[in-house]
């Protein structure tokens, strides 16, 4: 079970801008098993998103474009297949839902045509057929009286009902790898518990591979196998969750597992530590290591060289100078 | 369905109803042939035998008014309905491949025709074909073309950037499959809004280049021409000019009373 299923090699995305080239992704490399979670955690602007959507080749073009490396899966170069050939892996193989459940549903249709159209799409079946398809999907994920629902329209539904209909949509065809980015952040704490519990299970039912996108490490904590995180469009450290939780090796992921609001914390009455400063912006990027100027172990070398992604332990990859 | 709500909407329908029931039933309703000239019986008053009276040459201005409906209405829709289609082709393909070379292409037509004012875009082009009742449609069509492409497009652009079309995108849907299933019905409520508006200004239009003949050429009764040939004897028939006027009035008040309440009926929030 711990063959690859997606390997992703030296992937950069870059947007080329009237300000310049944003190198929005730079030279990111990772797999992803057969049954496991990925998780990639990251601030605002790490690039994360933008990875999800190259893997897809959804990055808006012009001003976007995938600048260099390969993505393969099933053995083969996505990045290389036809329009044709990547609309029949979109949604059938490797399927995406998003951060917005209030607008990733077309407001016009009825939620069971929606999944339906996707069903009919990939699979070939009458329109009876896939909407009977829709409705079982739409129990799968825990929805009330899915015969009725199906004629929902999304404004009919709470935040939490859609992205739990987003998430049929993207099971609706058995994909191998689900991408979710940040699929709980604009969902209350009480539901997102619910909908990562949700994709946990539908997981090992439908044994889909998942990536999940957050800025969340307690969501990374209780679902993935495997974890990157990311800063400035690099991978700073790449582990198991355990070792990244227990044994952070990179001073951003120690300053991010930091500042984590802790319980024993707040009766102490001790402020929060928070990382200073703001994520450089990529289109002016520091000399040396991105992270050099927020960085509390700093020193000489990290303002001069950009570090290379050091192999530290087993399966465990940090981008410093600490370990170089 | 709220009576209180609808009322303008019920109103509406029933005006334009009417309008259209006379003009259709125009050989039913009324015993005069609009092109029959009676010269003894010219510039009569409102009478039980000519309801809306005589013009000067002595044709009944009711059955003039009825059967200048049909070529009022015809023209007024027709040509709505042809801009439309035009416009939301070119709209569509504009705004969704807004960086496209054949997007700016369309823009940069779109933005000359709107230069000029619609009538006077029509006035051009009518004579440029001609007066007649086909010409007329094409010149009032190629004056509401550009409107249409504005607003397709920029209901286009803003409907593209939603995360639903990225969803569309993300579970393998074609260009063209996303362009029929997620764009065309998510824009299509403004466009026939603004159709059934607009349709009221293009009966106007029709009415001022028929009025300036430049549209459907006299013998042949048209709101316009009817106004036309009765206002210089507006002293002495003054019914004659003031019944079409209310022809008109009564058709664009309709279209405005059922455009307006359509608005709110098509959201599919308010469902």
């Amino acid at each position: 079970m711990n063959s690859a299923l997606l390997t992703v090699n030296h992937l950069s995305t870059y947007f080329y801008t009237q300000a310049g080239v944003a190198k929005a992704v730079d030279d990111v490399s990772f797999r992803v098993k057969e049954g496991k979670t990925l998780g990639i955690v990251g601030e605002s602007g790490s690039g994360k998103s933008v990875t999800a959507l190259s893997i897809l080749r959804l990055i808006p073009s012009p001003p976007g474009k995938i600048a260099a490396g390969e993505v393969i899966f099933e053995d083969k170069d996505i990045l290389k297949l036809s329009k044709e050939e990547m609309r029949k892996i979109r949604g059938n193989k490797i399927s995406m839902i998003f951060q917005e459940p209030m607008t990733s549903l077309n407001p016009v249709f009825r939620i069971g045509d929606q999944i339906a159209e996707t069903i009919r799409l990939h699979q070939g079946l009458s329109k009876k057929e896939a909407l009977r398809k829709s409705m079982e999907m739409l129990r799968l994920v825990g929805i009330p009286s899915p015969q009725k629902r199906v004629f929902d329209y999304p404004h009919q539904l709470s935040g939490g009902m859609r992205q739990r209909v987003m998430i049929a949509m993207a099971l609706s065809c058995r994909p191998k790898l689900m991408i979710a980015d940040e699929p709980t952040t604009a969902l209350d704490v009480t539901i997102q518990a619910q909908i990562l519990y949700l994709m946990q299970k539908l997981k090992e039912e439908i044994k889909t591979s998942i990536i999940l996108i957050t800025h969340n490490m307690g969501v990374i904590a209780e679902t993935a196998q495997d974890v990157i995180v990311m800063y400035a469009g690099k991978i700073m450290e790449y582990a198991d969750v355990e070792n990244i939780f227990d044994n952070p090796q990179h001073p951003y992921t120690e300053s991010l597992l930091e500042s984590i609001p802790r319980l024993d914390e707040i009766e102490k009455k001790k402020r929060l530590r928070v990382i200073p400063g703001i994520v450089p912006s990529i289109l002016n990027l520091p000399p040396g290591c991105k992270f050099n100027d927020r960085c509390e172990k700093a020193f000489a070398r990290c303002f001069q060289e950009e570090p290379s992604l050091f192999l530290i332990g087993q399966n465990h990859y940090a981008r410093c100078w600490l370990h170089g | 369905m709220n009576f209180k709500k609808n009322i303008s909407l019920i109103i509406g329908v029933f005006m334009f109803g009417t309008i259209i029931a006379v003009s259709i039933f125009a050989p039913y309703l009324t015993s005069y042939d609009p092109l029959e000239v009676r010269i003894s019986q010219r510039l009569l008053p409102m009478s039980s035998e000519h309801y809306f009276g005589t013009d000067f040459w002595g044709r009944d201005v009711l059955s003039r008014i009825f059967y200048g409906g049909r070529y009022s209405l015809t023209i007024g829709l027709f040509s709505i309905g042809i801009s439309m289609i035009l416009g939301l082709i070119f709209g569509l393909l504009a705004g969704f491949y807004s960086e496209s070379k054949l997007a700016k292409f369309i823009i940069w037509i779109t933005d000359i025709t709107m230069s000029f004012p619609t009538l006077i875009l029509g006035a051009m082009v009518a004579i440029v074909f001609g007066p007649g009742f086909f010409n007329t449609i094409i010149a009032i069509a190629i004056a509401f073309w550009p409107r249409f492409v504005r607003l397709a497009r920029a209901s286009t652009l803003s409907v593209k950037e939603e995360v639903f079309i990225l969803a569309a995108k993300s579970v393998g849907m074609s260009d063209w499959r996303i362009v029929c299933v997620h764009l065309i019905p998510n824009i299509i409520s403004p466009v026939i809004v603004m159709a059934i508006i607009w349709a009221s200004d293009a009966i106007t239009i029709e009415v001022a280049l028929s009025f300036l003949g430049l549209g459907v050429p006299p013998p042949t009764p048209s709101w316009g021409t009817v106004l036309q040939d009765n206002l210089r004897y507006f002293r002495m028939s003054p019914a004659a000019v003031i019944w079409p006027c209310i022809a008109i009035a009564w058709a664009v008040q309709s279209l405005n009373l059922v455009g307006d309440r359509f608005r709110d009926i098509l959201d599919p929030k308010m469902r």
